[in-house]
């Protein structure tokens, strides 16, 4: 599998130009490549079109906001969604609150924390926490 | 209309659908992975069932020379017994039978 | 009168939970919000475990699907490992996956035939269903999770017999089809409540992304299956599409679908007829491990689904991401509901197949 690495500045631009092109967003993954020294997220999208595939790399380090390409493709809303609530990328206009109804348990589950392995994480349930708006 | 007015005389006169269970038995396909079984005198308490078992549902002692299953985590894939390098575990075709206490299957050797 | 009606997550016409809010104008829909998310069980974490363990726990995605996941999975895993599956392990697991295609085929159309208010068709398309049901126990061993695929091959052969059980079963079903399908393609009260209603036009389905029998009884001819994997290039598929792109076209596809799985099974059976006994399982050393990344698009009954591993040559994996059909299917809802009647939701869910374990894992 190749990918093509590109700078998160570029990638709705990239969106358009692929949409252009006849290409459909297949998939979004996003690992957390962190370790204890260093944080860093990767973030894959995958294209299609008949046969063959593309595949874009962006890394981020998970903090800085992070741009949607939903404006391109309608169906980023699920997988953008899930990249925010699953790893905590704070993805520009996506509230992430569409498929973990768990806000006040677990805050981006497939997020690593630095010095901490999964194991042993806490898990810290807040009683009072805001009540989301009905 | 035809066909419908066949069903109707097929039902009345065909013999029940469902079984009486558990006073008859359900049948079960050949081979199938009914419930994990062990043939306790060879095996050799070595642990690799336990380590490739995807459930966490077999626990294993050298020390002790104990073997345990439980029943209701096990998954019936058969990891473990592909694995088994004494070909001592393998699977009874009929299904675990329904019980008023959960137990585990253990072998002491 | 502008009302909203909640919609889910427990209605006695969702085999599973989802939420829908439904903005109505009388008896029309104008919009919904969805909402998923009720079963999340965290698979994708629990799936950085060794690789091997993980074949078992993918399949638990969903029980009807199952083994698609797994297939797509080992199809990753041997892509990154660069191993040649036997050619007698790649005939089986087509027709496990062609089986599969028919088990959740006739269990949605029974479905269909439910949320129609149609209850004894439900019950027929469920006691056919009940055949190839006990045929993948017969040859796998499980009714519902195979456990068939492990990487580098199949873990059961079909020997005579079996293959004897498979093509009495599969002519036996292709004549029960061929009746509970009349019903469905011919009765005048089925086509006034599925003609025209809920309809995604085919610029929608491409802009929404949908995939499977949604987005090809919209006139896209989109299936996976073409790309050539397996042995499907030998068998001569081609991809059964429509152009209504309403409910009725929905079930169409479903059911033309089920002959050509029938045809399928067939060749594939007389392809293990005719070639003989051979080897179903590659031998893999304890060291060789998984180091590097693949993508992999399987043609689940439901439409494409897509695997992605990340390994790191140590037998714990870094990344598995399913992207699963009905993930990419539920979000037309918002595009064919507005403008349908409220008593046309229940049809219009259960047409575009929805699979909430799959989507939220």
């Amino acid at each position: 599998m190749r990918t093509e690495e590109t700078k998160k500045e570029n990638l709705v631009a990239q969106a358009y130009e692929m949409k252009k092109e006849g290409w459909r967003l297949v998939c979004i993954t996003g690992t957390d490549l962190s370790t204890d020294s260093e944080q860093k997220m990767e973030v894959l999208y995958h294209f299609a079109r008949e046969n063959e595939v593309r595949h874009l790399r962006v890394e981020t380090d998970g903090t800085e906001n992070y741009p949607s390409i939903l404006s391109a493709y309608a169906n980023a809303l699920f997988l953008e969604n899930e990249l925010k609530e699953m790893l905590g990328i704070p993805v520009d206009g996506i509230k992430g609150e569409l498929l973990l109804r768990l806000e006040d348990e677990v805050k981006a589950p497939l997020k690593r924390l630095r010095g901490v392995s999964y194991e042993t994480r806490e898990i810290k349930v807040e009683k009072n926490a805001e009540v989301a708006p009905q | 209309m035809l066909t419908m007015l066949k069903n109707a005389i097929l039902n009345l006169v065909k013999p029940s659908a469902t079984i009486n269970y558990p006073f008859t038995p359900i049948p079960s396909a050949k081979e199938a992975r009914g419930a994990l079984k062990i043939d306790g005198p060879l095996c050799i308490f070595c642990g690799l069932c336990s380590k490739a078992c995807p459930a966490q549902a077999i626990q294993v002692s050298r020390a002790d020379k104990h073997w345990e299953v439980d029943p209701y985590q096990c998954v019936n894939c058969g990891a473990c017994v592909d694995v088994c390098p004494k070909k001592c575990l393998g699977f009874e075709e009929k299904y675990t039978a329904a019980a008023q206490k959960k137990s585990n299957v253990e072998f002491n050797g | 009168m502008k009302t909203v009606i909640p919609f889910g997550p427990q209605h006695p016409v969702l085999p599973e939970p989802f939420h829908v809010k439904l903005h109505m104008e009388g008896e029309t829909i104008e919009g919904l919000d969805l909402q998923v998310g009720y079963c999340h069980r965290g698979l994708e974490r629990i799936f950085q475990t060794d690789y091997k363990k993980v074949t078992f726990l993918i399949e638990r995605i969903c029980g009807i699907c199952s083994f698609l996941h797994t297939l797509g999975y080992v199809r990753a895993v041997e892509e990154i490992m660069e191993l040649t599956v036997p050619r007698r392990a790649l005939i089986i697991r087509t027709i496990m996956a062609e089986l599969e295609r028919i088990h959740s085929h006739l269990l949605i159309i029974g479905l269909y035939g439910d949320a129609l208010g149609y209850e004894n068709y439900f019950m027929q398309s469920w006691r056919d269903r009940e055949l190839v049901m006990e045929l993948l126990e017969y040859i796998s061993g499980n009714r519902v999770n195979y456990a068939m695929n492990q990487v580098g091959g199949v873990r059961r052969d079909l020997d005579e017999d079996r293959v004897k059980a498979a093509h009495k079963a599969i002519d036996e079903l292709e004549k029960r089809t061929g009746d509970i399908s009349k019903v469905l393609l011919n009765d005048v009260s089925i086509k006034l409540r599925t003609q025209g209603i809920a309809k995604l036009s085919k610029e929608d389905a491409i802009a929404l992304g949908t995939v499977g029998p949604v987005a090809r009884a919209s006139g896209v001819a989109y299936d996976v299956r073409n790309t050539g994997y397996l042995i499907y290039p030998e068998l001569n598929f081609k991809p059964i599409w429509e152009t209504a792109g309403d409910n009725y076209a929905r079930m169409q596809v479903r059911i033309r679908e089920l002959f050509e799985s029938y045809r399928m099974v067939r060749e594939a059976l007389k392809l293990l007829e005719t070639e003989g006994s051979g080897e179903i399982m590659l031998a893999i050393k304890p060291n060789q491990r998984p180091n590097g990344q693949a993508f992999v698009r399987t043609e689940a009954p439901r439409g494409e689904c897509f695997h992605y591993v990340k390994a790191n040559g140590t037998p714990d994996l870094e990344r598995v991401r399913v992207r699963t059909p009905t993930y990419a299917n539920i979000y037309a809802l918002t595009k064919m509901l507005p403008g349908a009647d409220l008593a046309d939701l229940p049809v219009a869910v259960v047409t575009i197949d929805p699979c909430l374990s799959c989507t939220d894992r």
